[in-house]
């Protein structure tokens, strides 16, 4: 299962820049190409954004995360638990983009 | 003999060479040189919020070491704004605490927490992967 960190929850929003406070996670799975979007309650936690969206994540079988940005705090709990981050410098590429780059694989 | 620089660690890998100034100036001049610690300082303290000490223990410095990267590349960035000139980022003593990545194919970065050996892009499953320090070859230097 990957984890697209997204700005709404349509294929034509944009990837949200921040990991921990992104609006919506898109869910993709792999092995049958199906997704769904998720809505980030963790964004409006006073601390440990990142922490507690990592934690959800992981409940849901995430082992990749997609994002524009990982900050430092949230970089730590994901390479301690092993998740694979990628980095997405154009973050001007859509939902869509990124799900048809994943299925044409 | 002169110490041995100490490298320090950066989080991920800058998305860009460097900072063009735009409009109304007078003539390009010679871009300023800014080291990859030194832009990290600035996204560390002013961008992620994180104290001076909380840097200094990323970075595996002294919190003095961070004040005084911290203040060159304040400095850097003032004399950039205040000439007109654009902002190289290059050299340095940095690492990364993950190996980082890049496919020349869909232009992603990504690490490799499970240490495949033959490593494809986990976007597009492209071979053309580069670790960071080749693509961008004057991080080391
Ligand atoms: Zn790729």
């Amino acid at each position: 299962m990957i984890a697209i960190t997204s700005t709404g929850n349509t294929l034509l929003a944009g990837i949200d820049k921040y990991f921990a406070r992104c609006s919506y996670f898109l869910l993709f799975n792999e092995t049958d190409g199906s997704h769904i979007f998720i809505e980030n309650n963790c964004r409006t936690a006073k601390e440990n954004a990142g922490l507690l969206a990592v934690d959800m994540l992981l409940k849901k079988g995430v082992r990749k995360v997609i994002s524009g940005e990982f900050g430092m705090k949230v970089k730590s709990v994901l390479d301690e638990k092993k998740i694979q981050m990628i980095l997405i410098s154009d973050i001007n590429k859509t939902i869509n983009d990124i799900i048809t780059l994943l299925k044409g694989k | 003999m002169p110490r041995p620089k100490i490298n320090r660690k950066m989080v991920t890998p800058p998305k860009f060479k460097g900072f063009k100034p735009y409009g109304y100036y007078a003539e390009e001049q010679a871009p300023v040189s800014m080291l990859f610690e030194e832009y990290e300082t600035i996204r560390l303290c002013d961008y992620e919020l994180l104290s001076q000490s909380e840097v200094a223990q990323f970075m595996g410095v002294s919190r003095p070491t961070v004040t005084r990267i911290y203040e060159s590349a304040r400095r850097k960035v003032a004399i950039a704004f205040s000439e007109a000139r654009s902002i190289v980022i290059e050299g340095g003593n940095v690492f990364f605490d993950s190996n980082w990545f890049h496919c020349k194919n869909c232009k992603s970065h990504f690490n490799n927490p499970e240490n495949h050996k033959k490593l494809i892009c986990p976007v597009c499953d492209s071979k053309s992967v580069l670790p960071v320090n080749h693509a961008q070859n004057n991080l080391t230097t």
